[in-house]
């Protein structure tokens, strides 16, 4: 799928505009405010978490129509001519963490540097631990790029279980 | 970022400068490490219609663990009279709540730190019960354009994308209780009173959930805030499920201590549905017996749903 911020189109007085002209202005437009910029993914396979903050390399795209994903640097990059406002939601899962002081959160990188610690919660000590949280960001089309992190005080893996998923969305808002 | 400058800053007001239905998100992150168990909360306040309506909160977050707590806040907020910032026209603004006792500071962390988000996503009213723009490419000689294709291309979308599909339903004080389960069992949230429907997708009740009328992207945001509890060492969790498949949980949080507020739990996730798929939300508590949902106004158990792509 591809794309682009609309733009308001101009009806110039004594043109006569041809069918090409309509899906310019009116369809790509609409289009585009329809079905949005999406990117949908989730870690099934597991992955190990260090003791601090770990970057998933999701395994399982559930969705990326403008194929922002890049599953060696584990980005998602804006598309060109999509800069634009964003929404990130994301759901941290860790395994048991098996102590009672554990923290997990749920962490966006911009640019390969700390953007917003979006969730923060008490792990439960027993059984898988998680966190939802989300926040909206500005990006660059074509430039910016951003990840999902997960902060764990115990180091263990995520989970495997279906439903325990650690998850990670992000959506268009606005030019 | 404030494209139609509704904010004042005295007052840390959003003032409505269009009339409809606002996604409000945010968090109030405090500058607590301790490891005794406090409630945290961040919520919204509102004037809707020109009443003042009192703050209702996100989730209760349970936090004592040794790092600064993030409470979670989303909640579909109508606003109908617009008018200048500091004016008499309706506005959104944030609460945080802490119960530590004495002074707390919001959390001046650069990645985490407080923050509101207020996004128009519906009009009052509009076209209910329209499909999903096709977006259809316009017609080429020896067709021609007709009122066909000006209503079904210009008209009917934007009737759909000003008046898109929203709703949310929450639990009004009753006696309904979450049994004690062992994750990653869950009950289904028995949400009994609709605010906003406007595909009448919901049903109430405790098998009830909300039908999706039109396939789509949607954001789906639930919380679940329970009465105060003695018990300790208690999960709390909150998910969402669709058409009765494996729970996806967002939250599963720990309380540690007998509380006296409330603790909860959110799910926030965006998920494809198809036309028709069936998503309810689901609780599930540990604390070794029923509990009941908190009962107080401030203390919402809800659900929210948002559709946002095709």
């Amino acid at each position: 799928m591809s794309g682009t911020d609309p733009v308001a189109p101009d009806f110039i007085a004594g043109y006569g505009p041809l069918p090409a002209d309509f899906n310019a202005w009116v369809q790509a437009p609409f289009t585009f405010l329809t079905s949005k910029v999406v990117f949908r993914a989730q870690m099934q396979g597991g992955t190990s978490l260090s003791a601090g903050s770990t970057q998933v390399y999701w395994d399982t795209i559930l969705e990326d129509p403008y194929g922002g994903w890049s599953s060696g640097a584990g980005t998602w990059t804006c598309p060109a001519g999509c800069s634009g406002w964003y929404e990130v939601t994301m759901s941290a899962w860790s395994a048991n963490p098996g102590i009672t002081t554990d923290v997990i959160e749920s962490i966006l990188y911009l640019n390969g540097s700390i953007y917003s610690e979006m969730s923060a919660s008490w792990g439960v000590d027993g059984h898988a631990t998680g966190t939802s949280g989300s926040v909206p960001v500005s990006l660059y089309g074509g430039q910016d790029a951003i990840s999902g992190w997960i902060y764990s005080t115990a180091s263990v893996s995520t989970p495997t279980t279906n439903g325990q998923y650690p998850t990670f969305e992000v959506i268009w808002l606005a030019a | 970022m404030d494209n139609w400058q509704g904010h004042l800053t005295t007052s840390s007001s959003y003032y409505c400068q269009v009339p409809g239905w606002y996604l409000c998100q945010g968090t109030t992150p405090f500058a607590y490490t301790g490891t005794t168990q406090y409630c945290f909360a961040a919520g919204f306040k509102a004037t809707t219609g020109g009443v003042s309506v009192p703050a209702v909160r996100g989730q209760l977050l349970l936090m004592g663990s040794g790092k600064n707590p993030v409470p979670q806040a989303c909640d579909l907020i109508e606003q109908t009279v617009t008018g200048p910032p500091g004016g008499t026209g309706d506005g959104i603004y944030m609460t945080g709540l802490q119960t530590s006792g004495g002074t707390l500071n919001s959390s001046a962390t650069g990645s985490k730190v407080p923050y509101m988000s207020v996004r128009w996503v519906c009009a009052i009213s509009g076209t209910a019960t329209l499909g999903v723009p096709a977006n259809a490419a316009w017609p080429v000689p020896p067709s021609y354009v007709t009122a066909l294709e000006l209503n079904t291309g210009i008209r009917d979308t934007i009737r759909f994308l000003t008046y898109p599909p929203v709703c949310k339903a929450y639990y009004t004080a009753g006696s309904a209780t979450i049994p004690n389960q062992v994750f990653p069992a869950g009950t289904v949230v028995p949400l009994n009173t609709i605010l906003v429907d406007n595909y009448n997708g919901f049903v109430t009740g405790g098998s009830g959930g909300f039908s999706a009328p039109v396939a789509g992207v949607y954001c789906l945001y639930a919380q679940v805030n329970y009465a105060s509890s003695s018990a300790t060492s208690t999960a709390y969790s909150a998910g969402l499920s669709v058409n009765g498949a494996a729970i996806q949980w967002g939250d599963s949080t720990f309380k540690f201590a007998a509380d006296s507020t409330g603790g909860g739990a959110v799910v926030r996730k965006r998920i494809r549905l198809a036309y028709n798929d069936f998503v309810q939300f689901y609780a599930q508590q540990s604390s070794g017996g029923a509990l009941a949902l908190n009962t107080s106004v401030g203390n919402q158990t809800r659900f929210i749903a948002v559709w946002e792509s095709a």
